[in-house]
């Protein structure tokens, strides 16, 4: 259908805006054709009225459905009739613009894009019938208003308007999404037209649609939301003209006319008209005040579409008719009014009603022309205006006669605003001293400056339309009928006419009350600005710098007590797992098993093994020097291997011991790139700070009772029997006599591969942190053994440690052949080679180039090591066959050098031994060399 | 016994993490090391059934839990490749600021930092809400 | 077919290899960024099999459950995998085109992506604790990548923090041994016995090690130094892949093994998810540095996932899966244009602004959309009310961070014309994905059932 097709053609057209990127100039033209061709897609499909429906989300319930109803219809025509008048317009005003801004005209591209964007947002809006359709539509058009306003987004004023827009219409659609989705949820389907069938009540409803409504509200400015409107202002004139007319603000009251059949009834669609009049006098009295051209205009905005709100919340035929037909004159009106404001604005480089006067002379045909809309926006005979407070005045009379004359004294104020806009600017006498600003060149310069025929042109067109709208009653009446009917879903019967009767009375009096307002200006301007400036100090405006400023503050207040107190203390994740722990220690204490275990003589040793072991943890704790420490550490991994021999686990005891070992060196080694006295230095410190300490000392003790808690009970409930049985089985078929050399490098490679990798990985960042390209780039200039720090090795150390190299390598080799069958494995003879190597090194003064070439080729004996430890991941798959498959196949005989079979089993032993001997040569010479440039570079 | 794994485990934990709360970096990694070791430790405690945990010297009676063993074997082999990082970070770390103490550290660096800001120029720091 | 090992044994393979070779040619850093893309094309044909059939699944060196190590290329796992595998390959591709400072780079970012695809594809608790160490170590080197390190502070604490974390995981791990005797999940979760005692205080164990990787508060302090200290790509990893392993770690142990000890901690878990939703969003507000916007950002969002989490039932569960997701992507994209300026970047960060706050038809869409129904669907009106509350904060601290970098005075470039292709074409896929969602409605559906059904 081809209202689709219209919504297809703003898509198409965006990317032939874009298209127009190197040639900025054609954007305009661009946009113009995209917005006629748009408009020239809805008639038809407008006249047509048929529903689009296709599946979307089917997840969600979602579904593609458009309908070009005649109230989505009247929107999507505005939007489009709108938009082609201000893409008119913003045409030549664009291209100054950008030039008194001092920035490229390519720039106007993008404002092109935005704009024919904010229109497919409109178009879609305006379309759609599935509510989740709807909301996309309607938070995308709040997503092009934001770039919009902010589209001068150097100046301070244009990024704070446009992230204000942003929080208040956007945090609205949140509200929107919850309101949408209750209904989806009680209705059970997201279709408006079903929704509005299933008859929708109860207290979710009334929720539901108090969030539509105050959703609608903040997108439409109203009281106490309006705050974003004034200051969207900021924005580019064509901006202003169209965001207050058929675009966003619109969007707002739309919603309101959609969701019609669902809010009537609910308490919040009863409070509609209060709403709308507390925006219609905010606004009014406003507007009365403000002295700035588009300032007064916003203001106006507020108040005009507060009349809609009431309008719909009336209700009936005369008030949603009547709602449409206001929406269609004010948008007309109010457009025409902007770009007559930005017109004089560029003409005489002012914007303010006390700098302006007198300019009918000098722009007879602009004067005019606003003179047209300034009537339809009050409101008279014979402009379309006269038609939206004709449904106004009888919507407010049905409500009874008290009613009606209070409406109508609103109304008279729109004359009064509107007077004083109009007469400020076209009458009176002209001010002739030169303002700054824009356009005060052309002032400056004394050219009688008149309009530009390109801006006055498209308040022309727009005045006419007033003019034939209200030439034309039957046609605005079937108008506002058909949307009014189409809102509320079922036909509503409305006419409007010239004719004498009690609307009629009432606007009468109204305009003569407006005029007598306006003529008394001078008695009650001082307190209107008494009104302002209450409203400045204390109102919602206040309030939300007030919100900003406050959760600034205390987003700082938090963030300092996080940086100083908690970023940096492991404490801050121990105390609070502490806490954790303990409520759950709390809820199942009771449950839990606490057992003490048997005690019997044979238990003596190890208990003895582990008190031994806690001591040793303890008086870790006390060590001041870092020698001490490191001797502690070490001295408890070494009883730790004692421990381990003693419960039967040998081959953890070897590892134990040779990994202690290992990182004793590596600290060792660590701390000559620090020199002692900064060693010393911390030590002392460390000792040094009381309170400091005893809170170390009470997260200590959270710490360990947090393993407490968690380690007896756990230890107390056993289960037998455990899947090491399953392996114990299954250990013959894989070569190996040691069960531990079997998962190891059988069933469960994959930990021992993932382990071996973690320490490639591990020496990788060790190469990233200290490596400066780790091969071949010993630090320069330096000679001699370590820098003179402790006296060079003897000859005796030099003999002794090629004796101990010799050995540890023959041991290492044993280790690594014998592993597989019985005890060690890979690593602990990789660990024990690296270790003999290193001895070796640092017997002969850790001179790089007098030890041995495995030193400078660490790094890729550790990388081949890696490679052919995965072999047995990553070749089988080749094969056909599983990873890690037992090759040869499991329980067959394996091929024997000797005593030793060689199988894949076999083969990640010896990568992983070559992996660990690379990594333990390799992370010395790393830290070694950081130690030798943290000699040169420090001072 | 088992009361007595799970306090040598909790202890060997809890000084390791009273020495990961210091402020001197290399008494932090020692600190991890030893925590490490403490869950390695409860890991073949984990492994231990209750009654033929006893006194099994290094001669061929059977063993633990075979299971438990390979993975406290991973176990140990990942706190050594970690331990080795954390050396090399703290040597790193003091390389570039001639400190091994955890506040010098975020005291020379945000040091740095104020550098760069007041480099950066004014105005970097304006508030974009509220007016 | 196949094979749920595939992504991993590419990965692997290419970490080892790029062992050897210089990282800082770009012709490395392609290849590498390559087999990161084959792995995640991988990922997701296993992802599309899970979801319209029914997951693969292996056994190493063909033995039975129980003695081999299982691999399962659910939904849950493949979904997490997939994005994980995006997130680092953006970040791999991005690096090569501005120019690898470091040799070992690739080789560590390849090592990262193997571990990651290994935990989340193994069925085996242990094996997870393997992979999980071997991101974690990768990331660790990765957080001093640069030419000079900048904060070599958070990294020491990043690093310290991460082991206590991991040292818990594997104290569970053990203590989850020695109650049931076996280490394949999902011969855990059957052999769990009905004793609570252990079993919540090893869950809780679980919680807080998973919940440091993910930045819970109040688990969450070493998190926004990390992220702002390290370069755009690593913290692009960081947040996008490696930050996942605690959300699907919470989904994966959480509701396997201990789906009653989530169901009794409810009100704490969802108390815990609002004080990270509402604290990450408060102090985002006024950092002024994107990066630790961004930080801030990634922990209020952590939150949105343990909520959901904590709430349950398929609708829940899908919607935290989602949401980690989604979450993911739009850090990945958010962190890859930090220090970058030029219109494209300022479209790229504003697409990832509007996803973080969840405008159509961004992703971030289609996880909102999940949370909210959610909350409807529980009828919950301070959830809905936190979910707008904590949507109101990110509109204004994103859209603050996105003004203050992008629109006061336009600085630097996106540096090459291929950053910014790369840039904007991460952004079309973050920014129009809601536009047809139900892919990764199904996936997460899916995953759901995975996690539901199994228990």
């Amino acid at each position: 259908m081809t209202a689709v097709l219209a919504l297809l053609a703003c898509v198409g057209g965006l990317a032939a805006v874009g298209a127009t990127r190197r040639h900025p100039r054609a954007a305009p033209w661009t946009a113009l054709a995209v917005t006629a061709a748009v408009l020239a897609l809805l008639v038809p499909a407008v006249r047509g009225g048929a529903v689009f429906d296709a599946a979307w989300i089917p997840g969600w319930g979602a579904r593609l459905t458009f309908e070009a109803d005649a109230l989505g219809g009247l929107l999507a025509l505005l939007a489009a009739g709108i938009g082609a008048v201000v893409v008119g317009y913003a045409r030549p005003y664009m291209a100054e613009h950008l030039r008194e801004h001092g920035r490229p005209l390519r720039e106007q591209v993008r404002f092109f894009l935005l704009l024919v964007l904010f229109l497919a947002s409109m178009v879609g809006l305006a379309l759609a019938r599935d509510l989740i359709l709807l909301f996309l539509f309607f938070d995308l058009s709040a997503i092009c208003s934001y770039f919009l306003i902010g589209f001068d987004r150097e100046e301070a004023e244009a990024r704070r308007g446009a992230l204000m827009a942003l929080l208040v219409t956007g945090g609205g659609s949140l509200l929107l999404l919850v309101a949408i989705l209750v209904w989806g949820a009680l209705g059970g389907s997201y279709d408006v037209a079903v929704l509005a069938d299933v008859g929708l009540s109860g207290t979710a409803h009334e929720w539901a649609a108090w969030l539509a409504v105050v959703a609608a509200l903040m997108k439409s400015a109203q009281v106490p939301f309006h705050i974003w409107l004034p200051r969207a202002m900021v924005a580019p004139t064509p901006v202003s003209a169209y965001l207050h007319s058929a675009a966003m603000v619109a969007a707002g009251v739309f919603l309101l006319l959609r969701l019609e059949p669902l809010l009537g009834g609910t308490t919040a669609m009863a409070a509609l008209p209060w709403l709308g009049l507390a925006s219609v006098l905010t606004g009014s009295v406003l507007a009365l005040g403000a002295d700035r051209l588009k300032r007064l205009l916003a203001y106006s905005t507020v108040a005009q579409y507060g009349y809609i709100v009431l309008l719909i919340g009336l209700g009936g035929p005369a008030g949603l008719a009547g709602a449409a037909v206001y929406l269609l004159a004010h948008a007309i009106a109010k457009s025409a009014l902007f770009l007559t404001a930005g017109a004089v604005t560029r003409a005489t480089g002012r914007e303010r009603l006390s700098a302006l006067g007198g300019l009918g002379r000098r722009m007879p045909v602009l004067a005019a022309a606003a003179a047209v809309v300034a009537a339809t926006l009050a409101g008279l005979p014979p402009t379309v205006g006269y038609f939206k407070d004709e449904a106004l005045l009888e919507a407010a009379l049905g409500r009874g006669p008290a009613f009606g004359v209070l409406v109508a004294a609103a109304v008279g104020l729109t004359l009064a605003y509107i007077a004083r806009f109009w007469i400020g600017t076209f009458l009176g006498a002209p001010h002739e001293e030169t303002a700054s600003g824009e356009g005060g060149a052309a002032a400056a310069a004394g050219e009688p400056a008149g309009a530009s025929p390109g801006l006055v042109a498209p308040v022309v067109l727009l005045a006419a339309a007033a003019v034939v709208g209200g030439a034309w009653p039957h046609g605005i009446s079937r108008i506002g009928s058909e949307a009014g009917s189409a809102a509320a879903r079922e036909t509503l019967a409305f006419e409007l006419a010239y004719e004498a009767g009690p609307p009629l009375y009432l606007a009468l009096g109204a305009w003569a009350f407006g005029a007598a307002v306006y003529a008394l200006r001078r008695r009650w301007m001082p307190l209107v600005e008494a009104l302002h400036r209450a409203g400045s100090a204390l109102g919602p405006e206040a309030l939300y710098e007030a919100a900003l400023r406050g959760l600034d503050r205390l987003s700082t207040r938090a963030h300092r007590l996080e940086v100083r107190d908690l970023r940096d203390r492991i404490a801050a994740i121990l105390l609070p797992a502490g806490l954790l722990v303990a409520i759950a220690f709390a809820a199942v204490a009771e449950a839990s098993p606490w057992v003490i275990g048997p005690v019997t003589l044979e238990h003596l040793p190890l208990l003895l093994a582990l008190g031994v072991l806690a001591l040793v943890g303890l008086t870790v704790l006390r060590r001041r020097t870092h020698l001490g420490l490191v001797l502690g550490l070490t001295a408890a991994g070494f009883t730790l291997a004692a421990v381990y021999a003693l419960v039967g686990a040998p081959e953890l005891a070897l590892v134990s011991v040779l990994v202690e070992t290992t990182i004793t060196v590596l600290l060792l080694r660590g701390f000559r790139a620090v020199p002692e006295r900064d060693l010393r230095r911390e030590a002392v410190r460390e000792g040094g700070v009381g309170v400091q300490r005893r809170r170390d000392r009470l997260a200590g003790l959270v710490a360990g009772g947090l393993a407490f808690v968690v380690a007896w009970p756990a230890l107390s409930s056993p289960v037998e029997p455990t899947i090491a049985d399953v392996y114990r089985e299954h250990a013959h078929l894989v070569h190996a006599e040691s069960v531990v050399s079997a998962i190891l490098a059988d069933f469960r490679a994959l930990d021992t591969l993932g382990e071996s990798t973690v320490l490639a990985a591990a020496l990788l960042g060790m190469a990233m942190l200290l490596g400066r390209g780790w091969r071949r780039s010993a630090p320069t200039g330096r000679s001699g053994p370590e820098g003179g720090r402790g006296p060079g090795p003897t000859d005796a150390t030099r003999v002794v440690s090629g004796f101990v190299l010799a050995v540890s390598l023959v041991v290492a080799l044993a280790l690594l052949v014998k592993g597989h069958a019985a005890t060690g494995a890979g690593f602990s003879a990789g660990l024990l080679a690296g270790t003999g190597i290193i001895v070796h090194h640092l017997a002969h003064g850790g001179e790089r180039g007098k030890t041995l070439a495995v030193l400078s080729r660490a790094m890729p004996v550790a990388g081949a090591g890696l490679l052919l430890a995965l072999a047995p991941l990553l070749l089988p798959p080749l094969a056909g066959l599983p990873p890690l498959a037992h090759l040869p196949a499991p329980g067959s005989e394996a091929p024997a050098l000797g005593h030793l079979s060689l199988h894949s089993g076999f083969v990640v032993e010896t990568g992983v031994f070559l992996l660990v001997l690379g990594f333990v040569v390799a992370a010395l010479d790393l830290l070694s060399r950081a130690a030798a440039w943290s000699e040169e570079e420090l001072p | 016994m088992i009361l007595a794994l799970a306090a040598t485990v909790a202890v060997l934990f809890g000084a390791g993490a009273t020495l990961m709360l210091s402020r001197d970096l290399f008494r932090m990694v020692t600190g991890a090391v030893l925590a490490s070791n403490a869950v390695t430790l409860f890991l073949v405690a984990a492994g231990l059934s209750p009654l033929t945990a006893g006194l099994r010297p290094l001669t061929g009676a059977p063993e633990t839990d075979p299971l438990v063993q390979a993975l406290a074997l991973t176990a140990i082999v990942i706190t050594f490749g970690v331990a080795s990082l954390l050396l090399a970070l703290v040597i790193r770390a003091y390389t570039r600021h001639g400190t091994i103490d955890l506040d010098d550290l975020a005291e020379a660096e945000r040091a740095e930092e104020l550098d760069a800001g007041e480099a950066a120029g004014p105005g970097t720091t304006e508030r974009e809400a509220g007016g | 077919m196949i094979g749920p090992a595939l992504p991993l044994l590419v990965l692997w393979a290419g970490g080892a290899i790029l062992f050897f070779v210089d990282g800082r040619r770009r012709a490395i850093g392609v290849s590498a960024a390559l087999l990161v893309a084959a792995a995640a094309v991988a990922c997701a044909a296993l992802l599309w099999t899970a979801v319209v059939d029914a997951p693969r699944q292996a056994v190493t060196g063909g033995w039975p459950v129980g003695v081999g190590i299982r691999l399962r290329a659910d939904a849950l796992g493949t979904f997490f995998a997939l994005i994980s595998l995006v997130s680092i390959g953006a970040a791999l591709a991005i690096e090569t085109m501005k120019g690898v400072a470091s040799r070992t780079f690739p080789a560590l970012m390849l090592l990262t992506a193997a571990g990651l695809v290994g935990l989340f594809l193994t069925g085996d608790a242990f094996n997870f604790y393997v992979f999980f160490e071997l991101s974690m170590i990768a990331s660790f080197g990765l957080a001093a990548y640069g030419e000079e390190p900048r904060e070599l502070r958070a990294g020491v604490v990043f690093a310290l923090v991460n082991l206590v974390g991991s040292v818990f995981f594997l104290g569970s791990i053990a203590a989850l041994y020695r109650i049931t005797g076996t280490l394949d999940m999902g011969a855990i979760a059957a052999q769990m016995g009905s004793d609570v005692g252990p079993r919540t205080l090893i869950a809780t164990l679980l919680f807080v090690a998973l919940g440091v990787k993910l930045g819970l508060f109040p688990l969450h302090f070493w998190l926004p130094s990390v992220y702002r200290s390290t370069r755009p790509a690593v913290a692009a990893v960081l947040s996008g892949a490696v930050a996942n392993i605690g959300a699907y770690g919470l989904l994966r142990f959480g509701l396997e093994l201990f789906p009653d000890s989530v169901a009794a901690a409810r009100p704490l878990l969802l108390g815990i998810g609002a004080a990270t939703v509402v604290y990450g969003g408060l102090l985002a507000i006024s950092r002024r540095s994107p990066s630790e916007v961004l930080g801030y950002s990634a922990i209020g969002q952590a939150g949105y996932v343990l909520l959901a989490l904590a709430v349950g039932g398929p609708l829940g569960v899908a919607a935290a899966v989602l949401y980690a997701g989604v979450n993911a992507l739009n850090k990945t994209l958010l962190f890859l244009t930090a220090g970058l300026g030029g219109p494209a970047v300022s479209l790229a960060f504003a697409v990832g602004a509007l996803s973080v706050v969840g405008v159509p038809p961004t992703v971030g869409f289609a996880g909102k959309l999940e949370l909210f129904r959610v909350g409807v669907a529980q009828e919950s009106a301070w959830l809905l009310a936190l979910l707008v509350v904590g949507g109101g904060l990110s509109f204004l601290y994103m859209f603050q961070a996105y003004q203050h970098e992008h629109w006061v005075p336009e600085r630097g470039s996106a540096g090459s014309r291929a950053v910014a292709v790369g840039l904007v074409l991460l952004a079309v896929l973050v920014g129009g994905a809601a536009l047809w969602p139900e892919p990764l409605l199904a996936t997460s559906r899916a995953a759901a059932d995975a996690l539901l059904g199994g228990s």
